[in-house]
């Protein structure tokens, strides 16, 4: 099994730590309401969820590619874990906060932190708590999980448990808004990370073609995230009685969103303004606008 | 000699005040939020363009802290997003940025706000005897379920509940 593979199943066991937290309290919630209406309501959001799911790349696609850069592990990139406990006093930090530290432990075992990335897996279980998912998780799966970190293949015959168990779960809708957070986060972080290695990419280390050349993978990806940008869009619009925080998300995305529809690196490169792309108004504007909500969030 | 000076007054300014992640500047503006800039710049600084609205749906604390300032407007940019400062509103008049107002009421802003606070020593969720403490005598303002402090000479005002400072505004100093 090659590195790739290894961080893609890494991640796909956080994701499906993620749909885990979805599942908490969805059949109290089905005995409380009998309507049409309200089951449809679920299954559309519940769709949701899943089409966001499959669609957004899981967290490791990214830090693979930073890799390709042959850019250096980065410390400072990552949120710190021993922040975890300032999240604990809302279950809406906690949860966006949830999703940047499993983006974040996909960006450490791709550099094989393992050390770290368990300390980061620790700190996830303690914010499951906190938005009141804890009884979801099986703890004995990531027991599991934290014996066979660096034993791919165990890895992913436990990924297919935890997927198969945690799809059976999916189906609460008061949970949902809590998952679009989480999803959010992750959504948020791996953009974070994508646009901070650009940015701090050395300037004078390489010519700027070359520059480009190493970084172009990179800028191809995070062009590639609109439509996954629709989706957590979408999937947020689908929570009823938004409260603030899902509000000023979904306003914060949107405009990260109409921004998207005037970064065109490929465009660019077909025209022959290659050289431009990594002075493009459109790329600072949104590294901008991810630095920006990440700074709020993880604060 | 100009530059020692500036430097001791820098350096004096950083060693005595209180240690704050953003400070605010009264009458000034908030790191590179400031008054006098235009719509564009500040999207750069804050990496969102926000809501346009029209005087007519000013806040009552807005409409309060703007007379009481003696600070006239034409328009308003709201934010209610997820963004690294807590700025809530935008006063503009002739397309310049008159007053700033920020806000710890939403909860996604509580924990950025508390760790601003302006060079003189006043941060979110003080109370009214610590503003007094800061600034001096200045009255409290109050009118519907609105409590604001006004800092004329300053540009600084202060919103406050259950004696609790919870939003801050930002403008040109007038005369006393």
């Amino acid at each position: 099994m090659n590195s790739r593979s290894y961080y893609q199943q890494s991640s796909r066991i956080l994701l499906a730590l993620i749909i885990g937290l979805m599942i908490a309290c969805g059949e109290k919630k089905k005995e409380t309401s009998s309507s049409d209406e309200f089951d449809d309501a679920k299954a559309q959001l519940k769709e949701n969820v899943e089409r966001t799911l499959r669609d957004i790349p899981p967290p490791s696609e990214i830090p693979y590619i930073i890799q390709g850069t042959g850019a250096d592990f980065n410390p400072n990139i990552v949120n710190d874990y021993q922040k975890y406990e300032s999240y604990t006093i809302s279950a809406k930090k906690a949860a966006f906060n949830l999703g940047v530290y499993a983006t974040d432990i996909g960006y450490l075992s791709s550099y094989g932190r393992t050390q770290d990335a368990l300390n980061y897996m620790d700190v996830c279980l303690k914010l499951t708590e906190t938005i009141g998912a804890k009884d979801a998780i099986d703890f004995n799966v990531l027991e599991r999980f934290e014996k066979n970190l660096s034993n791919p293949d165990s890895l992913a015959v436990i990924i297919d448990y935890v997927i198969a168990n945690s799809d059976t779960y999916l189906q609460s809708n008061d949970r949902n808004n809590i998952a679009a957070l989480v999803i959010g986060g992750t959504f948020v972080e791996a953009l974070y990370i994508s646009t901070q290695i650009i940015e701090t990419y050395p300037k004078d280390m390489l010519p700027a073609d070359l520059r480009l050349q190493v970084l172009s993978p990179l800028v191809q990806m995070l062009s590639k995230q609109k439509e996954p940008l629709k989706d957590v869009i979408e999937l947020l619009e689908s929570v009823d009685d938004k409260d603030e925080w899902e509000q000023a998300t979904l306003n914060s995305l949107n405009e990260l969103y109409q921004n998207y529809s005037e970064f065109d690196p490929m465009g660019k490169i077909a025209e022959g303004k290659g050289h431009e792309v990594l002075n493009d108004e459109a790329l600072s504007r949104l590294t901008t606008q991810v630095d920006s909500i990440r700074t709020n969030v993880v604060y | 000699m100009k530059r020692f000076v500036t430097f001791l007054l820098g350096f004096s300014i950083f060693i005595t005040s209180p240690v704050y992640s953003q400070f605010l500047l009264s009458g000034e503006g908030i790191m590179d939020v400031k008054l006098g800039a235009d719509w564009d710049e500040i999207e750069w600084e804050l990496g969102f363009k926000g809501k346009k609205v029209g005087k007519s749906q000013a806040g009552e604390e807005i409409l309060l802290l703007a007379q009481t300032a003696g600070i006239e407007f034409d328009y308003i940019i709201s934010y209610n997003h997820i963004m690294w400062l807590p700025v809530s509103e935008l006063l503009f008049k002739d397309d310049k940025v008159c007053m700033i107002r920020l806000s710890s009421y939403p909860e996604y802003n509580q924990m950025i706000s508390a760790d601003i606070g302006t060079v003189e020593g006043l941060n979110f969720w003080d109370s009214l005897a610590e503003i007094k403490a800061v600034y001096g005598e200045y009255p409290l303002v109050a009118s519907g379920s609105k409590s604001i402090v006004v800092i004329k000479d300053k540009g600084l005002g202060v919103g406050l509940s259950d004696d609790e400072v919870r939003t801050m505004f930002i403008f040109h100093p007038q005369m006393k």
